[in-house]
């Protein structure tokens, strides 16, 4: 009988370990006062980015099954290439693969790389593999999404701009007024939360007269986010936009809003080339696009000003922009003036 | 003498089956008690409401004069300091003897088990009992008899006073069964109380001394065994007389037809170079020892098991050895009762009905093509009558029926097909001596309609009574081939089962 | 209609537990009963039903198929490549369920022949195929299915309903003759309830367990068909995590984990209530982090359900004995 109530008290404490490190030292960000887009970054280091001798350069990435990290991956050849730096480029093979992220990183430094892009699959998976390279004094650059409380550096979309992107959107559209749905994904809830965030707060400090009037899980997952519309759609009735947290989920509920014919607008975040596609053929209403091509040279832009001893800012937000049928035909460096990095030997 | 066990008027009901009524009587301290009846009798049932495997029933149970109520087997052991010996030992083959024995009640030091202490107290019971086996053995090494005798060790390390020994004796040798005699002997004379179960009437004479006798959920009288016959105790269990014993009434009906046909039949189970004929209308007797090769051969002939060399001729026709299985033998026309019924012979979650149609489903067809239930139920219940099963039910599960009326369920799921050879591994073990007569009876029926049998016994009453010849393995060969009349004594058949 | 009762009273209790869950919603908010929500329902449970219906008969010889979800992916997207290219939709769903049954007896292959055990047998498929599926693809979605391929599922019967209900059903009837009509049904239950003792009752349980994964194979690809009628695009991703769900409705519906029991009606059952429960929790407004709390607790509630039965058996009994 003792024994099993020390076992208790053992677990419980264990699960209030778990849950205080859980909790400690979030990073936000798209909240970071000193952030600074990439244009800004230009304007004050000079636009030439030096490249002294050949580098080895390591990106992590995850899954390229996804059209998103694939084009991530294309963004880094174009950047080696451009610049004559060595870039090797590691994916997991699934989107689950924490330990086998962590063992890439740790292998990539172990190999002697002079910096490391990661975009890690959980805010806390490659947190270990950091301190590494900060010990063997390598910097480490967070790429997008999964965040790394400990790195010196993080480059990507602002997400809580997405949704503002998109509530902007959907409120010049309605008139700023009518009733609002958001798809929410849930796993890995920053992206989910950042963007629902900044839909919800762009409504409450415009004092828009949009109302949100459902706000749901779909789990990232296309047919659960079709089933989450219709059921929508028969429960309001009124309901005149929906904003998705991603273009897969989005282009679930474009089907479910086509088969009744309801005027309802739809709006995605990612810009897939399906979500492309479906633009052009006049079913999917928006997506916010944040350029994965362009992030990645971004990231390596600033790794190599990192490396010739430029002081880079903590947080360099990419560009994105809202795509509709307005602009869907138009070149993307044209839509966010992209200029090539330059850079000199 | 004082009472150690008291049951008074207890009742138990089973959903739409009232298995106990009015049970009373009681069992004297330091005796061995047997528990008789034919199955179904309830002797199972009253044992595990004394172990808390039921704690639901009415009346009461008194233990040395107080009464009790157990709510689980592990409350009897400990607080009623009583313990049964199961039927099918439970063990856990990956642990050693001393951790299977004391299981649940380890000595510990702080939080750790204290192993030098378990196997020292446990080897000193070993020893006390005289078991060849030491503590830190594997459990998975023992054989039946070591793990029996591994069972009465943990009975007595949790200091119990009182045993149940449940068909204790069903898969032991001769030898190991004459070690548990010793043993029960010994803990008679240091005073504990033993309840026996067993169908062997032989063991009840050589070391019971009362027999209380119960049938159909009735208790019906107590027995002092010194003064009481054989045929007495049946009369009381059965109710009729009964001739417990096998024999023939039939004369030989065996033709000159070859049936079945095994010329150095191997197979990597155990059997080597077997060779033997089966003729039409024969009961061929296998005999041997635990181990000997008996049921691994008839497996693999039916299919269950692989064979690697020789040939085996069904009519005269060969049969394809390296694709075989057992649903071709079933098409061929041979059957299998298997030894163990719970493991092998019957499924579990299905009712009578479904147990014994699933061989010969074809049958039970309509127009359609479709199964009709009401066939496989008309089916049932023409074999509930012929083979007089009992209960009468052929939608209660096979698993809720008692030993003897599953291996007619069985029986009858053999019967419902064309197969005209039967191979009957152990057909009466666990069975009562009412039933035993019905199967034999039965066996005798089948070969005057021209099936031809063989039978798998370790009884040797059994294999000579019933068999128009015997062949006797040993360790995977055949040893002997013996024609009716020349069976001999039963220790000349065991100098051939031991290798003559 | 004493017998039905008897013989599905455990379904029975789930589907009384299921209409309970539905008028508490429909008290919470009146529109749960409109009969297009209850069409709603309907179509929100095909997906999950079918495929619990397919892994039903992996349950039911003992096993599992963990990689329903990777061969309905597959399945989506050959039938999408063919529908695409113009070959004509017929044509496409054959070839569809073809591969279906060949990648359900290849675990059943791994099963029988290799004699691995199910649930490693196919976490090894469910990684395989999802491979073959980003391989054949690329990574990149299948879109433009046309519309004649699309209309066979999705188009509308009378009152607006969806044919692929229709199909669901269809499914479901054709699964429950078979289960108690027919040789083959006897014999699934009987590998799965005690294999030595089938096969030593003649049964041949190599290909009772092939047919069990076959039909699980059939089962996943028809779902990945009526998946690509309903979304008009494939995607390699597709069904990820979709086994758990479809294990759940057959668990609710009183398939028995270690095999032997569970009937297509119970399962059926089983996928209505989740649905149910879904779609209610959604038209309620339940937080989204409170849905999954309420699901678990559900199926461990649904699950438990057999206990309940087996004590109020037990407790009528001794009443009928009492008098």
């Amino acid at each position: 009988m003792k024994r099993s109530y020390t076992a208790l008290i053992l677990a419980v404490l264990a699960v209030m370990a778990l849950v205080f490190t859980a909790y400690a030292d979030e990073f936000n960000p798209d909240a970071d006062p000193s952030a600074k887009t990439i244009e800004q970054v230009r304007a004050e280091l000079g636009a030439e980015v030096p490249v002294k001798d050949v580098h080895n350069l390591s990106a992590i990435m995850k899954s390229i099954s996804n059209e998103f990290w694939r084009s991530l991956k294309e963004g880094y050849d174009l950047a080696a290439k451009n610049s004559g730096v060595n870039i090797r480029v590691d994916a997991t093979t699934d989107e689950g693969d924490e330990i086998g992220q962590q063992t890439m990183m740790d292998n990539a430094v172990n190999q002697g790389v002079k910096a490391v892009m990661a975009s890690p699959i959980s805010d806390s998976n490659l947190a270990a593999a950091v301190d590494n390279a900060k010990t063997a004094k390598i910097p480490v650059v967070n790429v997008n999404d999964g965040l790394i409380a400990n790195c010196d550096y993080y480059v990507g979309p602002n997400a809580y701009m997405n949704g503002q992107l998109a509530a902007e959107w959907i409120s010049k559209k309605l008139g700023d007024k009518g009733q609002v749905g958001i798809v929410i994904g849930m796993a890995k809830a920053f992206a989910a939360r950042e963007r629902t965030q900044g839909f919800e707060d762009w409504i409450k400090d415009h004092k828009s007269g949009l109302e949100i009037v459902a706000k749901q899980n779909a789990d990232w997952d296309r047919q659960r986010a079709k089933e989450l519309a219709s059921t929508w759609i028969m429960r309001f009735p009124d309901m005149k936009a929906i904003f998705c947290n991603n273009d897969d989920m989005a282009l679930g509920v474009v089907e479910a809003v086509d088969e009744v014919d309801a005027d309802i607008l739809v709006v995605g975040v990612d810009g897939i080339g399906e979500a492309y596609t479906s633009i052009k053929e006049g079913k999917l209403d928006a997506t916010v696009d944040s350029f994965p091509y362009y992030m990645s040279q971004v990231a390596v832009e600033c790794t190599l000003r990192v490396l010739a001893g430029q002081k880079v800012p903590h947080v360099v937000a990419t560009p994105q922009a809202l795509i509709d049928k307005d602009n869907v035909n138009k070149p993307a460096k044209e839509i966010i003036n992209w200029v090539d990095t330059a850079y000199t030997k | 003498m004082s009472k150690a066990v008291e049951f008074v008027k207890i009742n138990k009901h089973f959903p739409g089956a009232h298995v106990l009524k009015d049970i009373s009587f009681s069992v004297e301290e330091g005796e061995v008690t047997a528990l008789l009846g034919e199955n179904g009798a309830g002797k199972s049932t009253i044992l595990n409401i004394l172990h808390g495997v039921y704690p639901e029933y009415e009346g009461d149970v008194l233990l040395h004069g107080k009464k009790v109520q157990f709510r689980n087997p592990n409350q009897a052991i400990v607080e009623g300091k009583i313990s049964k010996v199961h039927q099918e030992t439970l063990i856990v083959r990956d642990l050693t003897v001393g951790q299977n024995v004391t299981l649940g009640h380890e000595p510990t030091k702080g939080f750790f088990i204290d192993y030098a202490k378990m196997h020292r107290d446990v080897n000193a019971i070993l020893t006390d009992l005289h078991c060849n086996f030491r503590s830190e053995e594997l459990a998975d090494k023992l054989t039946s008899g070591q793990m029996q005798m591994m069972a009465i060790a943990r009975a007595l390390y949790h200091k119990s006073n009182i045993i149940s020994l449940d068909e204790p004796t069903a898969s032991l040798s001769i030898r190991e069964t004459e070690a548990l005699f010793d043993v029960i002997k010994q803990l008679k004379a240091q005073g504990v109380t033993i309840l026996y179960v067993s169908h062997r009437l032989e063991e009840i004479f050589r070391i019971c001394d009362k027999a209380v006798i119960m049938r159909d959920g009735e208790y019906i009288t107590t027995l002092e065994v010194a003064k009481t016959t054989r045929d007495e105790l049946i009369h009381a269990m059965v109710g009729r007389a009964v001739s417990a014993v096998a024999s023939r009434n039939l004369p030989c009906m065996a033709s000159d037809e070859v049936v079945l046909k095994a010329e150095n039949l191997t197979g990597p189970t155990g059997f080597k170079d077997v060779s033997f004929e089966l003729h039409k209308g024969e009961i061929l007797g296998f005999f041997g020892l635990v181990g000997a090769g008996r049921t691994e051969t008839m497996r693999a002939i039916f299919g269950a098991d692989m064979i690697t060399g020789g040939k085996v001729f069904m009519k005269g026709k060969r049969i394809p050895t390296g694709s075989w299985n057992t649903s071709k033998a079933l098409k061929a026309g041979i059957g299998l009762i298997p030894e163990d019924r719970k493991t092998q012979g019957f499924m579990k979650l299905s009712s009578n009905t479904q147990n014994i149609s699933i061989s010969s489903l074809e049958d039970y067809a309509n127009a359609f093509g479709f199964l009709s239930d009401d066939k496989k139920l008309k089916n049932a219940e023409h074999f509930f009558k012929e083979l007089e099963i009992h209960p009468n039910k052929p939608e209660y599960l096979t698993l809720n029926m008692s030993g003897g009326n599953q291996q007619k369920v069985i029986l009858a799921r053999w019967m419902s097909t064309k197969v005209d050879i039967i191979i009957f591994d152990e057909p009466t073990k666990g069975v009562d001596v009412g039933a035993k007569a019905e199967i034999y009876r039965l066996m005798e029926e089948m070969i005057q309609n021209g099936k031809s049998i063989i039978v798998i016994s370790s009884e040797l009453p059994e294999v000579m009574g019933l068999s128009d010849r015997i062949i006797v393995m040993g360790e995977g060969k055949v040893n002997a081939v013996l024609n009716r009349g020349e069976y001999g004594t039963s220790d000349q058949m065991l100098d051939y089962a031991i290798g003559g | 209609m004493k017998n039905f009762v008897n013989k599905y009273k455990r379904e029975l209790v789930v589907l009384l537990a299921t209409f309970g869950m539905g008028l508490i919603f429909t008290v919470m908010n009146p529109n749960f009963m409109r009969v297009s929500n209850i069409i709603t329902i309907l179509q929100q449970m095909v997906l999950n039903g079918v495929l619990a219906a397919g892994i039903m008969f992996a349950i039911i010889t003992g096993g599992i198929d963990l990689s329903i979800g990777c061969t309905f992916a597959i399945t989506g997207i050959v039938t999408a490549s063919m529908a695409v290219k113009g070959i004509n939709p017929w044509l496409a769903i054959l070839a569809g369920l073809a591969v279906g049954a060949v990648l359900g007896a290849f675990n059943g292959f791994l099963v029988t022949g290799l004699k691995l055990q199910p649930f490693i047998a196919t976490l090894g498929t469910m990684s395989l195929y999802r491979g073959i599926a980003y391989v054949i693809t690329g990574g990149m979605p299948v879109t433009g299915v046309p519309s004649v391929y699309r209309n066979i599922f999705n188009g509308r019967m009378f009152g607006n309903v969806r044919w692929y209900i229709l199909v669901m059903i269809i499914i479901f009837i054709l699964i429950h003759i078979m289960l108690s009509r027919t040789r083959t049904g006897d014999y699934l239950y009987a590998v799965g309830d005690n294999e030595e003792a089938a096969k030593l009752s003649g049964v041949n349980v190599v290909k009772v367990k092939y047919v069990a994964y076959i039909v699980c194979g059939i089962c996943s690809a028809a779902a990945g068909l009526i998946m690509l009628a309903s979304l008009g695009s494939a995607e390699s991703t597709a069904g990820l995590g979709y086994e758990t769900n479809a294990i759940a409705a057959a668990a609710i519906g009183g398939t028995r984990m270690a095999g032997g029991r569970g009937t297509a009606f119970g399962t059926f059952v089983g996928a209505l209530m989740l649905a149910v429960l879904r779609v209610g929790m959604v038209v309620i407004n339940v937080d989204s982090f409170w849905q999954y709390v309420v699901t678990g607790i559900i199926i461990i509630v649904a699950s438990y359900f057999e206990f309940i039965q087996q004590d109020i058996a037990n407790f009528l009994a001794r009443r009928r004995a009492a008098k």
